[in-house]
């Protein structure tokens, strides 16, 4: 028979294993919480209940402790990087050298402001790119009359069915996933093995934020209709400014546009986003004189941009491609069949 | 017609058992059956009636009163190509047995390097609740789970019973089949269909639900099912898993169900010092539902005493509704 325990009288706290996990999660401490359980043992609906968590005071090791107290650093400030969050002789230096920085910049008139989380991986993605792939940007300019007449064209059904308005990036994206199909090898991923030849497209789109830059991918876009592609779009955009888009909606592109056309910009080099092989930038429409027939017309012409990625594609199947999203650009109704 | 278009038929466990055994013997002519008074007289509890008439004294044999010699013969028939199934009238006179069971049907396979199979199931009538007393009426299934070589399936319905014991006489290797003996009489839908195979070693969600798992196999399932039902009423939601075979047994199913309810208590009505409950509850600790455990792992098992003829008592040593629902409330901290 078990005998009664007293266990007011033990030094440990009885808890069960997930209130313990719980509250090593949040960071609080055992002792802390009162347990409602049998004997007052504290289970996970009293760590998850706890109305007001009082702040825990940091841990630190004695030296991290001495060193802060000579330059009056605050302990509970600090990050720690040790076991359980414990603060180190390393993180008081780290915030120390910080401080210095900090101090230095506002002598020099100067501000530093912290990488987020974001700027990190985009910094790391755009140098891993830009270091691993030597590339080289070909410029094609496009009379975009009759994209233009088509997009008038359809304009009012599309509103009036949709409620959206159609861009020139829907239209683009659906000539590009076309031109992708007949030249696979843009469509490509440089892979261990060889080059990975991918069926299918999924097309990344840059999509520019104030805090920074995010790929959305929108799949299958060489089997969708310009109203699927218009509508994926559409919501992938909104969903990426209101920061609601699920990692993997961002993964999986096999060729990225990336439109800046709506600041004026007449051609730029973009960076590709990788694995894919290529990136198109697509930049403003301008009117323009061009000489067509012996004659002086003004036409609106916009410059396609394509980096592409060396290794895997070379100038001339890179230019056909082009010409051929040119081609379809020039006359529409090709995308048609 | 049943799920999935399947038609379905109502049969009781020993019909099912019976079913699983003549279908398999239909199928293939090196399987056969031998026990005691198995024969013309059709089972002490009349599981094999009918079976003398169709398959003949060749297949249906009837044997001696030694289990030493059923157990012996299932075993060299079974190296010999054969694949018996032989009954044990009562799981308690498994111990007569042992020694062909343990230390030549469980080695034979490994002793050979593989040359050697022992397809045979070894059927055994066990529990309590007849009012069979003391030797007639034990769990011993704990005992074969600790004889590696030795695969263990105790079913609690009709439908697990047959598509069980229809994969245990097509495995290769010896089979422990546990039948509690008050189970026979359950009657349940079953699909019609020869080719009902469960495969072992698959656990089976009785019931869901994300308060407290139950983990528990044979005639207990039933009582916990019932119970579910009751305390559902009271907001608390239990799922079931049966584990249907012990050895091997669906460790992630159960592990997996800990996880998502923090609570658990194992069940069997084997005595409890031993018991296979403990080791479900030993595995369930060392997992990684280890960290989601917001109650201790309780037990619930026959007490640990012969089994009383007294029918009063012999219902007092094993689990209870009562009993259940009691473990549910400690695990709730109601």
């Amino acid at each position: 028979m078990a005998t009664k325990v007293d266990f007011s009288s033990y030094p440990r706290v009885r808890a069960t294993p997930a209130a313990r996990r719980a509250a090593r999660e949040r960071g609080i401490k055992l002792s802390e919480i009162k347990g409602t359980g049998l004997e007052g043992r504290i289970q996970l609906y009293d760590v998850e209940n706890l109305k007001s968590i009082e702040k825990t005071k940091k841990r630190a090791t004695p030296l991290a402790k001495s060193i802060a107290k000579i330059h009056g650093v605050d302990i509970e400030v600090l990050e720690g990087s040790g076991f359980r969050n414990k603060v180190l002789k390393a993180d008081v230096e780290k915030h120390l050298a910080e401080e210095r920085q900090r101090a230095k910049g506002k002598e020099e008139k100067c501000k530093i402001i912290p990488l987020t989380p974001m700027r990190r991986v985009i910094a790391q993605r755009i140098s891993n790119s830009y270091f691993t792939a030597p590339s080289f940007t070909l410029n094609i300019d496009v009379d975009m009359t009759k994209t233009k007449a088509l997009r008038e064209e359809v304009k009012e059904l599309i509103l009036i069915e949709l409620g959206n308005k159609i861009t020139f990036t829907d239209i683009i994206i659906m000539a590009v996933s076309k031109a992708l199909m007949r030249y696979p090898i843009l469509n490509g991923s440089l892979i261990e093995e060889g080059i990975l030849l991918h069926e299918y497209v999924n097309m990344g789109l840059a999509v520019g934020l104030d805090e920074g830059l995010l790929v959305p991918v929108i799949r299958d876009t060489h089997r969708k209709s310009l109203r699927e592609i218009l509508s994926d779009t559409k919501d992938v955009i909104e969903r990426a400014k209101n920061n609601r888009l699920l990692p993997h909606e961002m993964e999986g592109s096999t060729f990225t546009i990336s439109n800046l056309g709506m600041f004026g910009i007449t051609h730029f080099t973009p960076i590709i986003n990788q694995p894919n092989s290529a990136i198109l930038g697509v930049n403003t429409i301008t009117d323009k004189m061009v000489v067509l027939g012996g004659e002086p017309r003004v036409r609106p012409i916009m410059t396609l941009s394509l980096t592409i990625d060396h290794r895997i594609v070379d100038g001339a199947p890179g230019a056909k491609f082009l010409r051929y999203i040119k081609e379809l650009l020039e006359n529409p109704i090709q995308l048609l069949i | 017609m049943g799920r999935g278009g399947k038609r379905m038929k109502e049969m009781t466990y020993a019909e099912a058992i019976r079913e699983a055994m003549s279908e398999e013997m239909r199928r293939d002519e090196d399987v056969i059956f031998i026990g005691q008074d198995i024969g013309l007289y059709g089972g002490a509890f009349g599981v094999s009636v009918g079976m003398f008439e169709e398959f003949g004294e060749e297949r249906v044999r009837d044997t001696p009163i030694s289990e030493a010699v059923i157990a012996g013969a299932a075993t060299g028939a079974a190296v010999t190509g054969l694949r018996p199934i032989a009954e044990i009238m009562f799981m308690d006179f498994t111990t007569i047995a042992m020694d062909a069971i343990v230390n030549q049907a469980a080695k034979i396979r490994y002793m050979f390097g593989g040359k050697a199979r022992v397809p045979m199931v070894l059927r055994c009538p066990a529990g309590s609740g007849t009012g069979a007393a003391a030797q007639h009426s034990q769990s011993l299934e704990a005992w074969f789970c600790h004889v590696p070589g030795l695969k263990v399936v105790a079913p609690s319905t009709p439908a697990d019973a047959k598509g069980l014991l229809k994969a245990a006489i097509r495995d290769d290797n010896p089979v422990i089949f546990v039948e509690q003996k008050l189970l026979y009489k359950k009657k349940c839908r079953i699909p019609d269909d020869e080719d009902l195979i469960i495969p072992l070693g698959k656990a089976d969600i009785k019931r869901e639900g994300g308060d407290v798992t139950i983990v528990t196999y044979g005639r207990m399932v039933e009582k916990v099912l019932n119970v579910a039902q009751e305390v559902a009423k009271e907001g608390i939601n239990v799922e079931v898993v049966d584990p249907r075979t012990l050895v091997p047994l669906d460790k992630e199913t159960i592990i997996n169900s800990v996880i998502k309810t923090g609570r658990v208590i194992v069940i069997n009505e084997a005595v409890k010092t031993g018991g296979y409950a403990g080791e479900i509850a030993a595995i369930i600790t060392e997992s990684e539902a280890f960290d989601y455990l917001d109650a201790p792992v309780l037990r619930l098992a026959g007490k640990d005493v012969p089994i009383p003829y007294n029918p009063e008592l012999e219902k007092a040593v094993i689990p209870s509704e009562g009993d259940i629902k009691e473990a549910i409330y400690r695990v709730m901290n109601r």
